[in-house]
């Protein structure tokens, strides 16, 4: 299993820290339109043609359901996040935003 | 019960929680068939000043198979949307209702029915089927609150039986349980009263008590569907052989997948995929045949991976323990669990539907896929003279060729699962002769027009009016 510091720098020139530092929070993570270096994986084969280390945070396309997104860490272990919006449901594999999201969990038993 | 609080999970969720489900042909039209489902269990008629409505997160479905598959091929949808009219009071109504538009009718509910055509794929979803929204903004009969303030409350009912477009009527709304049973004897150990003097702990034989009898509403979605809309070949089927005559029906619910609880800084959100959390084809399936433990995955399940849940049914718990209930009682019964025999009637009665030749002129078999379903035999007409013990008096239009309202499920479920039906299947067997005797004790209710009253109607939606809270329970 991959840990976050093991992720490849994406190219041209996004390395994880400048893409840590242009993701405002999980929602911008996934919708600010930066190429991500981090290896975001759907489970279900929907969004996981690239490579994991030159996937492309998908640009904002459509409308969004005037409802929140949800996102939930489903399995830590195996770095999975769950995303929820609308009726669909899609499980990545991103050990930087499941490792963010545990930090910010550990930090309210701190 | 029937299924009212039959699971853990969904016992803490009424307005998700099915109930009931019944399927029939029309007795008074007899080129539709009815298929009613209830939800929100045990419901007092006096709870306001919030009273019972249906949840509008969400998703009712009444699903019809006639592929043999155990998958749906029909599937209609229910939406509910709840408004209310002046916020700045606590009040449900604000004066009589007289109409279903009246300004006095503060909390009301309306409704969308959607219908999809085909199987979903393993992923839930339905491909190539666009769903048809068949109508929108429906509305729901007001509960039964009291002569002063639901005066005509027959009226407002009619009123909220809508025409769809393809010759469907449908009604959401409050109705009389029609559920008729002795709940305190069949939880007590199964003493059932009139026999109560054989049970293991006796005392002397008395009259059933009907539970549900003094004042317990329910809410149901019923719909009158044309029997040509229902077949695999768009027919209204005349041969009851031919395996085109028999559909299977049941009822579910689902919510959607993740809530976001409200607080003081943000509402309630919900989002995800949508997630069934209850659903019921043939009465007491999961209640009396499916272990604790896996409850509540049957409820979550879908009726054609039943296969999973068989042990239940062919090894049925009850029946091991009816001979130790009443000792003495059911010296076959007892024989036939003790040498391990797999009940093949009970699997046919409530998995795979009964094939031809073990009742002559019936079968309701839809092939080899175990799945809970009420079948229907749609070639086979309403009875002129119903008979509530259905199949096992001989009616061949009753329980558990479907279901009708009057249909004493509770008592052909115990005479099953006592031994009568495994003569059926294999001919040496005798049947206890208490077996054939057994009942709930619980007479059918009668029937009778709008207004008067009745449990149970004589036309659609069938189950009678609710009690209303005023007169429930009556003065003393």
């Amino acid at each position: 299993m991959s840990s976050s510091s093991e992720v490849p720098s994406g190219p041209k020139g996004h390395s994880r820290r400048t893409f840590l530092q242009n993701s405002g929070g999980v929602v911008g993570a996934l919708t600010v339109g930066v190429m991500a270096p981090a290896a975001a994986l759907a489970l279900d084969g929907t969004a996981a043609a690239a490579p994991a280390s030159a996937v492309p945070v998908p640009r904002r396309s459509g409308a969004l359901p005037d409802e929140p997104v949800m996102a939930y860490v489903s399995d830590s272990e195996r770095s999975e996040v769950t995303v929820l919006s609308g009726t669909q449901e899609t499980t990545f594999h991103d050990p930087v935003l499941v490792q963010r999201l545990l930090s910010a969990a550990r930090s309210h038993t701190s | 019960m029937s299924s009212h609080r039959e699971a853990p999970e969904i016992s803490q969720d009424p307005v998700a929680d099915n109930t009931d489900t019944y399927a029939f042909v029309s007795p008074d039209r007899p080129d539709t068939v009815t298929i009613l489902t209830n939800y929100i269990p045990l419901e007092a008629a006096a709870a306001g000043p919030n009273f019972y409505e249906f949840g509008d997160d969400v998703l009712y479905y009444i699903y019809i198979s006639n592929s043999g598959t155990g998958l749906p091929d029909i599937t209609y949808e229910f939406r509910f949307r709840t408004e209310v009219l002046n916020p700045n009071t606590f009040l449900y109504n604000t004066g009589t209702i007289s109409s279903l538009k009246d300004p006095h009718f503060n909390r009301r509910q309306l409704y969308s029915v959607t219908k999809v055509l085909g199987h979903p794929g393993k992923d839930g979803k339905h491909k190539g089927h666009k769903p048809r929204v068949l109508a929108k903004n429906l509305a729901s009969p007001p509960c039964n609150i009291g002569p002063a303030s639901t005066p005509n409350y027959s009226a407002l009912a009619q009123a909220a039986v809508h025409q769809l477009p393809n010759g469907e009527a449908v009604f959401a709304g409050q109705r009389n349980d029609g559920f008729f049973a002795d709940l305190g004897a069949v939880f007590d150990l199964a003493d059932l009263r009139p026999f109560q003097n054989l049970h293991i702990a006796p005392m002397a034989a008395s009259a059933a008590v009907d539970t549900l009898k003094s004042g317990v509403n329910v809410h149901t979605i019923a719909l009158q569907i044309p029997i040509k809309n229902l077949t695999r070949n768009g027919a209204v089927p005349t041969d009851p052989a031919s395996a085109l005559s028999t559909i299977g029906v049941w009822g579910a619910a689902a919510r959607r997948k993740m809530r976001l609880r409200g607080d003081q800084s943000q509402k309630k959100a919900e989002s995800g995929p949508w997630v069934q959390v209850s659903r019921l084809g043939m009465p007491l399936f999961n209640e009396l045949l499916v272990p604790l433990g896996k409850k509540d995955e049957w409820n979550r399940s879908q009726p054609y991976t039943d296969k999973k849940f068989s042990a239940g049914v062919l090894h049925p718990e009850l029946a091991a323990l009816l001979p130790s209930l009443y000792p003495g009682v059911f010296p076959n019964l007892a024989k036939l669990d003790s040498a391990g025999t797999a009940r093949a009637d009970l699997a046919a009665i409530f998995l795979t539907g009964i094939p031809s030749g073990l009742i002559p002129g019936f079968q309701n078999n839809t092939g080899k896929t175990m799945a809970d379903m009420l079948r229907l035999n749609v070639a086979i007409p309403p009875s002129k003279a119903p008979n509530t013990l259905g199949l096992l008096g001989n009616d061949l239009a009753g329980f558990p060729n479907g279901r009708r309202v009057t249909d004493d499920v509770v008592t052909i479920e115990l005479r099953a699962l006592a031994g009568v039906t495994y003569a059926l299947v294999e001919k040496g067997f005798t049947p206890d002769a208490p077996a054939k005797a057994v009942t709930q004790g619980v007479p059918t209710p009668p029937s009778g027009p709008p207004g008067s009253g009745s449990r149970f109607l004589t036309n659609f939606p069938y189950l009678g009016e609710p009690h209303d809270g005023f007169d429930t329970p009556p003065p003393e």
